[in-house]
Formats: C-alpha cells, sequence, structure tokens
C-alpha cells in the first residue's frame, strides 16, 4: 500500500519534471547555451537510437553516423531544392533511412561479433563516400546551405515562428520524449525482450523459437530509423549540413555517448549525450587541445568505467541490497535465530 | 521486481531531468556573465577570427591570426578604438560548412563580437556568412569564389579580389604571352575550384583557347597519380590547377614523376606561401598565377608591415599581410562607426584606406576592384613577371 | 596509362601490405581490431621527420621513426590494452579509438598540422625502362617491403620466437600454460607489428607527406588488406595488400578517383559476407 502511495508521488513528480523541461528556455537568455541544449537533444535521439541495436540487441555498429547523414541529405535536398517543409521531409528521412537501414541490416546482421564491426564501418564510409562524391545532388565537399527553418506553428490565435534557437528547443524536447516513449514501449515489449534474450545468447534464443535474425533485422532498421530522425531534424535545426559532419568519428561520437552513459539504458543515453556535447563545446575554448582532451576522456572512461555512468549506479543498488540483506540478517541473528532454521 | 526495475528507472528520469535543469541552469550563470561583458563592451571591442586552425588548412588560419594580432597590437598601442581595445577570438572552422556555422555561431552569441576576420575557403565562408549577416556583423572574408558576390548581405566583404578578376588576367597572360591553346583543368571539388574554373571556361572563348578535361578532387586527397596520368595521354599545352599550396606542391611533384612536364598555372594566390616551395621543390619551379600582393614590392606599406613582422617574430607571408590590412581596414570602420553596427558598415562600405595590398575600397557587392599581377615561382622565390594595370 | 597505373598500384599495394601485418599479428594474439593501428604509421613517420630537422643522417632518422613506432605499440599494450583483457572486445574497440583520437591531436599539437614532406634520398630520380620512367623512391619502397616480407616469414617460422607467437595464435591460455609469458609475447607482437606499420610511415612520408591525418584511411585499408588476406594469417595479408592496392589504383583510374577508398571498403564487405576467412584464409567453425 505504502509502495502504491510512493509510486503515485512519483509519476505526478516525473510529469511536473517533464512539464518543468518545456519552461527551461525562460531562464536562460544566453541563445549559445540554447544552441548547446537544442544539440544535446539531437544526440540523445541519436544515442538512443544506436542503443536499440547496440545496448538491447547486443549487435554493435560503427556505421550509424551515415544513417543521421542519410535523415539529414534527405531533408536538405528536399527541402532546399522542391522546398518542402519539415513535416513532410521527417516522416521522408525516417522512411528512407529506414528502407536503407534495412537493407543494411539484411547484408550485413548476418555476421557477428568484430565481423559485423566491420562491415558496419564499410557501409558507413562508403556512405559518407556518396555524400562527398555525388556532387550534383549532395554538393559534394561544399555541402548543402539554406536549409529552410520549419513552418510557423499556429494554434488559434497564438504563433510560434521559428526564428531563435529558443524556438526550437519545445520541438526537439517533443522529439526526444516521443523517442524516449517508443523505446520504453519497445523494449518492455514482447519484441524487446527477445531482443535481450538475442544479446544475453543467440543460441539459446534460438532454440527457444525467436527468429533470431528476422528480429535483429527489424531491431536494426527501428534503431536507422531513429537517426534519420534526428538527422531530419538536424538538418532543419542548422540550415547547413556537410559531408565531414558524417564521417566515421560520427558514429564514434555516437558510440562513445551510449558507451559513457552505459549501455542498455535510456537515462545513459541521455548522460552520455549531454557530457560528450557539453564537453566538445566548452573545449572549443582551446582548439589545439580541443580533441585530444576529448579523446583521453574516452580512454579513460572506458578503462575505468566499462559499464558507462550508468553501470555505476547499477553496482550500487547491488551493494546497497546486499547491504540490506546483511543488515537483516545481523538482526535476525541478534534475534537468537539462525536462517539455517 | 519488475515493479522495483521500473520504480528505479522512474527515479532515474527525474534524476537527469534535475541533472539537465542544473546544467541548464549552471551554464547560463556562468555564460550570463560572459554575456554582459560582451553586450556592454566595457573596455573591449570583441573581433572573431573565424578560419582553419587545425587540419590541413592550418597555416593559412595560423597566418592570417598572425596577421591580425598584428594589426590589432599596433592599434591597440595607438591608444584602440576611442579609446577600447580589441580583443581577437579565435574560431576553428576546420575549412568545413559546418563547423564554420557552429563557431560563428559561437562567437556572435556567447562571446559577442563585433565583427568576424575570415574564412579563409569558400564554402565555410558562404555557410557562415547566412548567420553572420542576419546578427548584422561585420563579415570581412578571404575566399576567391565569384559566388560571395551574389550573396546579397551588407555586410559581407571581401579583402581579397574577386575569382571573376583573377581569372580573366591569368587567362589572358597565358593565352597571350605563353601561346597556350589546349588546357586541362584540376580543381579542388568546392565551391572555389568550381565556381574559378566555371569563371576560367567563360573566358576561353573570346580568347581562342578551349578546356580538353576538367578532373576534379577533393581537399585533403594526397593522391593524384590517376587524374595526372588521364590528363598525360590527352597532350595538354598546360594545366590549370585551382587548389591550396599543399595539393598544388604534391601535384606537380606527382605530375614529374608521372613524366606529364607541362606548364602549369593557377588562377590566384592562394598557393603564395614560402610552404609550396619547400613541399614541391623543384616541381614547382614556373609555376604561374595571379596574385594581389607582392611581398617584394618595395612601397612604405610593405616595408613597414615588414619591419613590424620582424619585431614581433612572425613570418611575413601573403596572408599574414591580407589579414593585416583587413584588421587595420576594420580598426578604421569601426572608429568612424563609434560603437553603432550600422555606422561601421556603412564606414567600411565607403572606406579609402592604402594598405599594403593597394588601396583598400568596395563596390556594391563587398568586392575590391583592384587589378591583379602575374607571378611566377622562380629559384625557389615569387617574381613578378607582369605588373598589374 | 596501364603501366602508370600498375606500378602506382604496386607501391600502395606495399604499404597495404605492410600495414596488414600489424592489423593480422594482434588479432592474432588478442581477438581484436586495433584501430590505433593507423597512429603508429604516423608517429614512426613523424619521428623520423624530426630527427632529420635534428640534421640525424636519414638512414639513423629511418630506424629511428622504426623504433619509436615499436615503442609506440608497446606502450599502447601495456599502458591501455593490457590493463583492460577481462574487458568486452568492444571496449577494447572504444579504447583503441580513443588512443587513435589522443594520438592525432598530440601529433597535431606538438608539430602541427601542415603536411611536410619526409625526404628521400632516391625521390628526385627516375630510372628509365623502355620508355616508362619510374620513380627510384618507388623501387625502394617494393624493394624494403620485400626484404621486411621475407624476414618476418623466417622470424615466424624460424625462431623460437617466433615459434611462440605462433603457438599464442593458436591458443593464448594453452601457451601460458606451457610456461610461456603471454603478456611477453603480446608485447613483441605489438612491437614488432607497430615497427613495421611505422616502416610503411617512413616510406610513404617523401610522397604523401607527413600529417597527423595520414593513419586514417592507411589504415582502413590495412585493416581491409588484413581481412582479405584471412585475419591472422601473415603471408595473407601481404599478398592481399598488393592485392588492394592495383585494384584500387586500376579502378581511380578507369571509373572514378572520388570513390577511390570506397573500393576498399566494397571489397572489405565482399569478402566478409562471401568469404569471412579471407581469400587465403581456412574455414573457422564458430565455437559453441
Amino acid at each position: 500500500m505504502g509502495q502504491f502511495k510512493h509510486r503515485g508521488f512519483l509519476k505526478i513528480g516525473l510529469i511536473l519534471a517533464v512539464a518543468a523541461l518545456f519552461f527551461l528556455p525562460l531562464g536562460i537568455s544566453n541563445p549559445y547555451v540554447m544552441y548547446i541544449i537544442n544539440l544535446i537533444l539531437i544526440y540523445v535521439l541519436l544515442s538512443l537510437g544506436l542503443d536499440l541495436i547496440v545496448g538491447y540487441t547486443g549487435q554493435v555498429s560503427i556505421g550509424h553516423g551515415a544513417f543521421f547523414g542519410i535523415g539529414a541529405y534527405v531533408a536538405a535536398i528536399l527541402g532546399k531544392n522542391l522546398g518542402f517543409s519539415l513535416w513532410i521531409n521527417l516522416p521522408l528521412s525516417i522512411a528512407v533511412t529506414a528502407l536503407i537501414g534495412f537493407a543494411i541490416g539484411f547484408i550485413g546482421l548476418k555476421l557477428i561479433e568484430e565481423y559485423l564491426v566491420m562491415a558496419t564501418l564499410a557501409f558507413g564510409t562508403i556512405i559518407w563516400l556518396v555524400f562527398l562524391n555525388w556532387t550534383d545532388l549532395t554538393g559534394g565537399p561544399m555541402g548543402i546551405s539554406g536549409i529552410p527553418a520549419p513552418p510557423t506553428i499556429k494554434l488559434g490565435s497564438f504563433e510560434f515562428p521559428f526564428i531563435q534557437y529558443h524556438d526550437y528547443y519545445p520541438l526537439l524536447l517533443i522529439f526526444v520524449l516521443l523517442g524516449i516513449l517508443i523505446t520504453r514501449l519497445i523494449i518492455h515489449s514482447g519484441f524487446g525482450r527477445a531482443c535481450t534474450a538475442i544479446r544475453e545468447d543467440e543460441l539459446a534464443a534460438q532454440a527457444m523459437g525467436i527468429p533470431v535474425f528476422k528480429t535483429k533485422v527489424m531491431m536494426f532498421t527501428i534503431s536507422a530509423a531513429f537517426c534519420g530522425a534526428a538527422g531530419a531534424l538536424y538538418a532543419h535545426f542548422l540550415h547547413v549540413v556537410s559531408p565531414e559532419t558524417f564521417a566515421f568519428g560520427m558514429s564514434v561520437t555516437i558510440l562513445t555517448m551510449v558507451m559513457i552513459g552505459g549501455q542498455g539504458s535510456i537515462a545513459g543515453s541521455i548522460i552520455g549525450a549531454s557530457i560528450l556535447t557539453v564537453s566538445s563545446e566548452v573545449l572549443r575554448e582551446t582548439p589545439e587541445l580541443r580533441m585530444l582532451i576529448y579523446g583521453l576522456l574516452i580512454v579513460i572512461m572506458i578503462m575505468f568505467f566499462p559499464k558507462g555512468i550508468m553501470g555505476l549506479f547499477k553496482i550500487s543498488k547491488k551493494r546497497l541490497l546486499q547491504r540490506n540483506i546483511q543488515a537483516k540478517k545481523a538482526a535476525v541473528e541478534k534475534e537468537g535465530l539462525s536462517y539455517e532454521q | 521486481m519488475a515493479n522495483s526495475t521500473k520504480l528505479i528507472g522512474k527515479k532515474m528520469v527525474m534524476f537527469m531531468v534535475l541533472a539537465i535543469l542544473l546544467v541548464g541552469c549552471s551554464a547560463t550563470n556562468t555564460s550570463s556573465g560572459n554575456g554582459s561583458s560582451a553586450s556592454e563592451g566595457g573596455d573591449t571591442i570583441k573581433v572573431g577570427l573565424q578560419a582553419p586552425m587545425t587540419g590541413d588548412n592550418a597555416q593559412y588560419g595560423q597566418d592570417m591570426k598572425n596577421g591580425v594580432e598584428l594589426a590589432f597590437k599596433k592599434i591597440n598601442s595607438d591608444g584602440g578604438i576611442n579609446g577600447k581595445k580589441l580583443k581577437l577570438i579565435v574560431g576553428d572552422d576546420k575549412a568545413t560548412p559546418s563547423e564554420a556555422v557552429a563557431v560563428v555561431n559561437k562567437m556572435i552569441m556567447n562571446n559577442g563580437v563585433k565583427a568576424i576576420i575570415g574564412g579563409y575557403n569558400s564554402s565555410p565562408t558562404l555557410a557562415a556568412q547566412e548567420v553572420s549577416g542576419p546578427a548584422k556583423v561585420l563579415h570581412l572574408n578571404m575566399g576567391a569564389s565569384p559566388e560571395l558576390s551574389k550573396q546579397n548581405n551588407k555586410y559581407l566583404f571581401r579583402v581579397i579580389l574577386t575569382g571573376s578578376v583573377y581569372v580573366p588576367a591569368v587567362m589572358r597572360y597565358m593565352s597571350e604571352e605563353k601561346k597556350v591553346k589546349k588546357i586541362a583543368a584540376l580543381f579542388e571539388n568546392t565551391d572555389y575550384g568550381i565556381t574559378m574554373y566555371d569563371a576560367a571556361k567563360e573566358s576561353t572563348k573570346e580568347l581562342g583557347v578551349e578546356f580538353i578535361t576538367a578532373e576534379k578532387y577533393n581537399p585533403g586527397d594526397k593522391n593524384f597519380s590517376a587524374q595526372l596520368s588521364k590528363i598525360k595521354t590527352l597532350n595538354a599545352d598546360a594545366v590549370m590547377v585551382v587548389g591550396l599550396y599543399n595539393e598544388v606542391a604534391l601535384i606537380e611533384q606527382q605530375a614529374r614523376q608521372a613524366g606529364l612536364n607541362v606548364q602549369f598555372f593557377s588562377p590566384d594566390d592562394s598557393m603564395y606561401s614560402k610552404q609550396l616551395i619547400t613541399l614541391g621543390g623543384d616541381a614547382v619551379e614556373n609555376h604561374i598565377f595571379a596574385s594581389m600582393i607582392d611581398l617584394n614590392a618595395d612601397t612604405e606599406e610593405m616595408n613597414e608591415f615588414k619591419k613590424l613582422a620582424k619585431e614581433n617574430n612572425i613570418p611575413a607571408q601573403a596572408n599574414t599581410a591580407i589579414a593585416y590590412d583587413a584588421a587595420m581596414a576594420l580598426a578604421k570602420a569601426l572608429t568612424e562607426g563609434g560603437g553603432e553596427a550600422e555606422k561601421a558598415r556603412d564606414a567600411l562600405a565607403n572606406i579609402q584606406y592604402n594598405g599594403i595590398t593597394g588601396p583598400i575600397k568596395f563596390d556594391k557587392n563587398g568586392d575590391r576592384s583592384n587589378t591583379p599581377m602575374i607571378m611566377q615561382v622562380q629559384k625557389g622565390d615569387f617574381v613578378v613577371i607582369k605588373e598589374s594595370e | 596509362m596501364f603501366v602508370d597505373q600498375l606500378i602506382n598500384g604496386i607501391v600502395l599495394g606495399s604499404i597495404y601490405a605492410l600495414m596488414a601485418i600489424g592489423y593480422t599479428m594482434v588479432w592474432n594474439v588478442l581477438r581484436f581490431i586495433n584501430f590505433a593501428h593507423g597512429e603508429v604509421y604516423m608517429g614512426g613517420a613523424f619521428v623520423s621527420l624530426y630527427l632529420l630537422l635534428l640534421d640525424t643522417p636519414i638512414w639513423l632518422a629511418y630506424i629511428g621513426g622504426v623504433c619509436a613506432g615499436a615503442l609506440l605499440g608497446y606502450l599502447m599494450e601495456k599502458m591501455v590494452y593490457m590493463r583492460m583483457r577481462s574487458a568486452p572486445k568492444l571496449n577494447l574497440l572504444i579504447a583503441a579509438i580513443g588512443i587513435s583520437i589522443v594520438l592525432q591531436n598530440l601529433a597535431q599539437y606538438i608539430w602541427g598540422a601542415t603536411p611536410e614532406r619526409l625526404t628521400s634520398p632516391f625521390l628526385s630520380k627516375n630510372i628509365a625502362i623502355g620508355d616508362m620512367m619510374i620513380n627510384q623512391h618507388y623501387i625502394f619502397i617494393i624493394i624494403l617491403t620485400i626484404v621486411v616480407m621475407i624476414a618476418l616469414e623466417l622470424f615466424i617460422n624460424r625462431t623460437l620466437m617466433g615459434k611462440a607467437v605462433q603457438a599464442a595464435s593458436q591458443n593464448i591460455n594453452a601457451t601460458q600454460l606451457m610456461g610461456i609469458n603471454a603478456n611477453k609475447i603480446i608485447s613483441i607482437t605489438f612491437a614488432i607489428g607497430s615497427a613495421v606499420g611505422a616502416l610503411a610511415g617512413i616510406l610513404v612520408g617523401p610522397v604523401f607527406l607527413v600529417y597527423p591525418t595520414m593513419g586514417v584511411f592507411a589504415g582502413l585499408k590495412g585493416f581491409t588488406a588484413s581481412v582479405m588476406g584471412g585475419m591472422g594469417n601473415i603471408p595473407g595479408a601481404m599478398i592481399a595488400g598488393l592485392l588492394l592496392g592495383i585494384i584500387e589504383s586500376f579502378a581511380a583510374g578507369f571509373i572514378s578517383s572520388g570513390y577511390r577508398d570506397a573500393v576498399a571498403m566494397v571489397i572489405l564487405l565482399f569478402i566478409l559476407l562471401v568469404r569471412p576467412q579471407g581469400i587465403f584464409g581456412k574455414v573457422i567453425q564458430q565455437k559453441v
């Protein structure tokens, strides 16, 4: 009963906290900080997407930067050349990315472990080279600039135009919340549990009758679609896309976010994306040392916190439970009773 | 058990929401400190430098930084801008459009810069001016692409000459003096390379020359053997390379190794750097290009600049001089503008200033209208072979 | 044009072959892809360049670069990988990527980003064979690659240490039980693989210049070659490297130079999907 009450409070607290998030821009006057927060939101969407396949299904990809790029380029090309708005481009970006994700997953997911890593690297690099060399469509090394902002949203007499970075925040936040919701629905569904089973032991999962390959490909497609959505938002938010953004480094960045935050955890994705985005922006002050420190951060984190930051929480939770058991044991022993009886 | 994990999950979400709020708030605090000092101005005026500081093009960024710092030192020791000191904020655009947008965003929004000097490369500049234009921040760039004249951005000025001046000059020289007929083009696959090649192609009709092939490469490429062997089979009279010194040096070296011994030339002075000769050695000998500046010129301004550079232990490179000029012209405009963006812009648009690179004044597109000279690499130095008209 | 591209291909291929050796040797003992291997290639070239600036005789500078590469590989192993023996392979991979970011930027911090040319005593001379001109430095690269390959073959098959490395590649735990110090073997493997990688960087320096990110694509190609040859197969890696260089060169010449790097990636995918054991590899049974 008490627990029930407790849960009720938590739920209300959660709703309030999320509502409070929407009012965050009121407290921030500096548009640059708003810009970074918006970037974080885009990266959260990316790490959520990658975590679905890496963290929950145990299939490592270092090519997801390319999916991000496909989403961004689809939105950029449609937005710039055909004048389509975000609302048309976003579903199209997701569809195209999912389709390509499906094709790559279908070809690549027959491979396991390191071989899969290599294959995703190869796919990612090929797609990046297409961005770089298909000048007529993608603008080659110069990319595409002048991507239009999303159209003004009209709700009755209220108008929400997209001019400042403050204006983009609620939009991005809604998509991130939506992403979190979808992630939760997936991982708590039967399909999600099948994925977890594959992560833990592929052969056992197969023996239990889970269609391993099909499940993996489906999750890979969803994961790619997440990145495609992030890409479309990125293109309309930054108004410029150029190929080097989506090179191997981006795939590594997203994977590092997932690893540092902690695999298989929504909170981990959010923490990882926040830490890496903020540190990379703060380090802009020292351009010569920026990437050096960034690299050191990655090595140190991975050496000393192999399960990421959320892994720390899980360990301490385990310890807490153990301590509770021991305390109970001690109390019982004090009363002169032993467990054996 | 399932319940408790769910509970923990919710707690985590709460924790993160709080953490994000906390980060957001603390970030506002620290940055509002910066912000206020920037908007109030205090006793400094901040100017941004958008240039490649890392990566393949870092040498250009370093040269520009040297030049701007030299100018600022001189201006500040002479009393600054109406009593305010100039402060340089360096932003690394890595010669890429999206990084350029990111750093220009930061310089304008977080540091509150009043003006930006740079970018060096055309594509990043084209992307970045879309941010600086609406923010009414003066943008003095060093991109050569003719595309930069068509941007309809009142705040965008170009301190070097436009490609549509450089290209015809060098093409005329090649056709009239060197009597070339068939030219092979090898250019960087960027706004710069493509628009320069287009301009060159436009000038071919009246000169009676033709381009027999147009090969492209991506910035940062190091292996040009495929393009060069293609060009070799076509028996061109000359090869036009549109690129930066790294690539020009490598291309000519590899051309020699492949046995392609023809005249090489480039439309503009982007390879006017000692680095070209250190990297290219004998292979770049006789390379011809159009230039707006001659470091060996014996003018009052040049001698003063060289003296100043020597005192401060800075190598006197072409880009250092051009950036120095840009900073001096900007300082003049800021002084006349007296702290108002609109006024400073008008002052810059109507500026009359005699710089190292000749008289600085801008037309309605923000371009300079000087005529270039033709230069050639001779015995490891840059020599003027045709004065500007 | 055909012969031009063939020679370019063989030269590039020699470099890829040398790079592939490092990947394959590390894979043999640790079963992971050392993504920081490309940075050893860069590090060796930079140290040589630096020694030359200090007026060191050219051969000494080359040897110094190779030694520095070996040291770099050794330190990488001792400082990071050794402490992560029990970690999942994915963590090792990320650590390797982290190291490669650190080394690239460290090099840039120390020596700057501007590409520089490593001196070579042969670069300015061409040899005429028929009506073909071949640069002497290219011939130097090819000869040295052949020498290194033979030396490595002899080391692996004829020396006790080489046999220990071979044993370790079959089963590192069993090797340990047989009284061979596994950590020592791993260190030696890293040192030799890295020395060969550094040599590749030094050989390339005079042609394609030395700069902090030079190892990125060289690393990818070397790694592709090692997969082509069958992971862990040293002679396979050498031949595959040569093959890759030649294919790539022809593709660049006859298709499009922009997609030069895509060729290697397509080959990599093809091999992974159709013949994951490599062109020359034996079929490995998946352990259950």
